[in-house]
């Protein structure tokens, strides 16, 4: 298992240092002079020689291409991912001091996706029949939505018409309370799609499982169907829900950008677009690397514990 | 031929009836449409917020008098043609990606399957889109470029897993023996046997593609106003929210069934196109 899990450490490892090398070089395929671009806005403003000999400097676009690389690998492991445009000081504290409220997003959204989607795969594919057929509909009906449109008619209704919550802004911890009712309907927009994907992948994992001649087996032998259901059918399901839900939570750190817009929640979202607006290349980089490595961390822990469900997948 | 016929109806069942209906419908609006509304970025300052129904304007207008239904047609027609443009890009260099790993397996696997696409797809869609954007700037050639490459990787990983099982057919092998080029081989004998699984996955990327695009507008870093694009007439009708519904209610609902029918119209052709259930008619 150890072995198992030092080699997951070390493919994710990899495959984020792959990652860095992309970023560095697509801001190198720039046509002209990346550090004119930059400094100009994107072309759309006259640039100061000063700034552009600035972030020249930054970026070190005046030192050959390997020291280039080699310095801008440095900065990444010691958690420098430079000075931002916009705000002149570094960008790792300005995402850190953001961070915390999107992640309060994705896990609520998690959660809340989770619970609900494995409970109604779990109706759907016991039940069968007419509960099923609806549960599959709406499945394929939630993955239409786009969640921008979702977290507007949540605000639309929920908080305008029946005025139950709050339709955005902030309050922080001081209040739990308030805090939680800012939570609740950004996590609802964002676990919706997500629950929709897990009760699919739940049904058809079940529906499945419950066909594999050890279940008839188990059957056989006497054992009550709620025992063979939830000792082996569920279980053996699991692994498939799993996987699902690793590759989704990468996908939700992207959505949770759409819905903070709609909510006016200070996570990253707000700091992202005027980032992008303002080709403040360094913070966008920073988001993109952060976005990158936790979706790489969420699949090395996803993967260790499909090792820990299923040792079969220990010897791959 | 008749059985042909029995299958595709077995597919298609009533709603990729209407899904079709309501897509060659939309496409055909949004073609016509220059030609019998109002320019869609003509202010009237004079009819501002027309309710639903109102004489010359259907649906009404929004916050600067512009007529809701032709911008709503002319963001459906920049959408559709972005989403077109994206899934006619991705399907070509994914499948290209995917083939080429398979068919040439060691270096060419590596490259492409462990390092072209692995790393593409450890960032979620939207902040690659954002990284690109910031970069290169808005627009729809951006867009597309970005979004094809994006989705490319999921046809790759599709036509290599089709293509590992097609390369030791026997027919491969037997165009081998009569010394066909490799081009003949990838192109007559590989691709035809590939392509059913990958026009499933293109008309699930339209419907994914109008996701993507429609959202990164809605942030207002996709299509650039004042151009229309569903996106950003739902962000641009969040001020109005309280008073006028519609402004976001009428492109939601446009954009949510677009989506719809096309992954409606994808599941049919995947029904329609499994090589098991051909089998078990026939």
């Amino acid at each position: 298992m150890v072995a198992y899990i030092a080699r997951r450490l070390a493919t994710g490892v990899g495959l984020l240092f792959l990652v860095l090398t992309l970023i560095f070089f697509v801001i190198r395929t720039v046509p002209g002079d990346p550090a004119a671009l930059l400094a100009s806005g994107g072309g759309s403003g006259e640039a100061s020689p000063e700034a552009i000999e600035r972030i020249r400097e930054q970026l070190g676009l005046d030192q050959p291409l390997w020291a280039q690389y080699l310095g801008y690998l440095a900065g990444v492991v010691r958690g420098d991912f430079g000075v931002s445009f916009q705000f002149g000081t570094d960008v790792t504290p300005i995402i850190m001091a953001r961070l915390p409220n999107t992640l309060q997003l994705v896990l609520g959204a998690v959660l809340i996706g989770v619970t609900v989607g494995v409970l109604l795969g779990i109706i759907a594919a016991r039940r069968g029949g007419v509960v099923s057929t609806v549960v599959t509909a709406m499945g394929s009906f939630a993955i239409s939505v786009p969640v921008y449109v979702l977290a507007t008619v949540l605000a639309y209704v929920v908080a305008l018409q029946l005025r139950w919550l709050p339709a955005g802004g902030f309050v922080g911890w001081e209040d739990p309370v308030g805090h939680l009712r800012i939570l609740v309907l950004p996590c609802i927009a964002l676990a919706v799609p997500f629950s929709a994907i897990v009760a699919t992948i739940t049904r058809s994992g079940l529906v499945e499982t419950a066909q594999q001649d050890w279940v008839r087996t188990a059957r056989s032998w006497g054992l009550s169907p709620g025992s063979v259901f939830g000792r082996h059918v569920l279980r053996n399901s699991l692994t498939a829900v799993l996987t699902i839900v690793g590759l989704e939570i990468g996908l939700m750190f992207g959505s949770t950008i759409l819905v903070e817009q709609v909510f006016s929640y200070p996570g990253l979202s707000q700091l992202l677009i005027k980032a992008v607006e303002q080709r403040d290349y360094p913070i966008v980089q920073g988001v993109a690397i952060l976005a990158a490595g936790f979706f790489i961390m969420i699949n090395i822990v996803v993967d260790v514990l499909y090792g820990v469900l299923d040792p079969r997948a220990r010897r791959r | 031929m008749k059985r042909k016929l029995q299958r595709a109806r077995d597919a298609f069942g009533p709603m990729q009836v209407i899904a079709l209906t309501f897509l060659v419908l939309l496409i055909v609006l949004s073609m016509v449409a220059p030609a019998i509304l109002p320019d869609p970025l003509a202010q009237d300052g004079s009819h501002t917020f027309a309710p639903l129904g109102t004489s010359g304007h259907i649906l009404g207008t929004d916050a600067f008098g512009r007529d809701l239904l032709a911008r709503l047609m002319a963001g459906v027609r920049t959408e559709l043609m972005v989403a077109f443009a994206t899934t006619l890009v991705a399907l070509v260099l994914g499948t290209a990606l995917g083939i080429a790993g398979a068919y040439f397996g060691s270096v060419a696997e590596t490259v492409t399957m462990r390092i072209i696409v692995d790393v593409i797809l450890a960032f979620p869609p939207i902040i690659f889109a954002l990284l690109i954007v910031t970069i290169y700037g808005p627009g729809p050639i951006t867009l597309t470029a970005t979004m094809g490459v994006l989705f490319a990787m999921s046809f790759a990983r599709i036509a290599y897993g089709q293509t590992l099982t097609v390369r030791r057919a026997e027919y491969v092998d037997a165009a081998h023996a009569y010394g066909a080029p490799t081009m003949t081989i990838l192109f007559r004998a590989v691709l035809p046997n590939i392509s059913a699984p990958l026009i499933v996955q293109a008309s699930l990327t339209m419907a994914a593609a109008i996701l993507l695009e429609s959202g990164l507008s809605f942030l207002g870093l996709g299509l650039v106003p004042p151009a229309p694009s569903m996106g950003s007439m739902i962000a641009d009708g969040q001020r109005y929210l309280a008073t006028d519904p519609q402004l976001i209610l009428i492109p939601s609902v446009v954009v949510v069934l677009t989506i719809l029918s096309f992954s409606l119209l994808g599941d049919g052709l995947g029904r329609w196109l499994d090589p098991r259930r051909r089998n078990a008619h026939g």
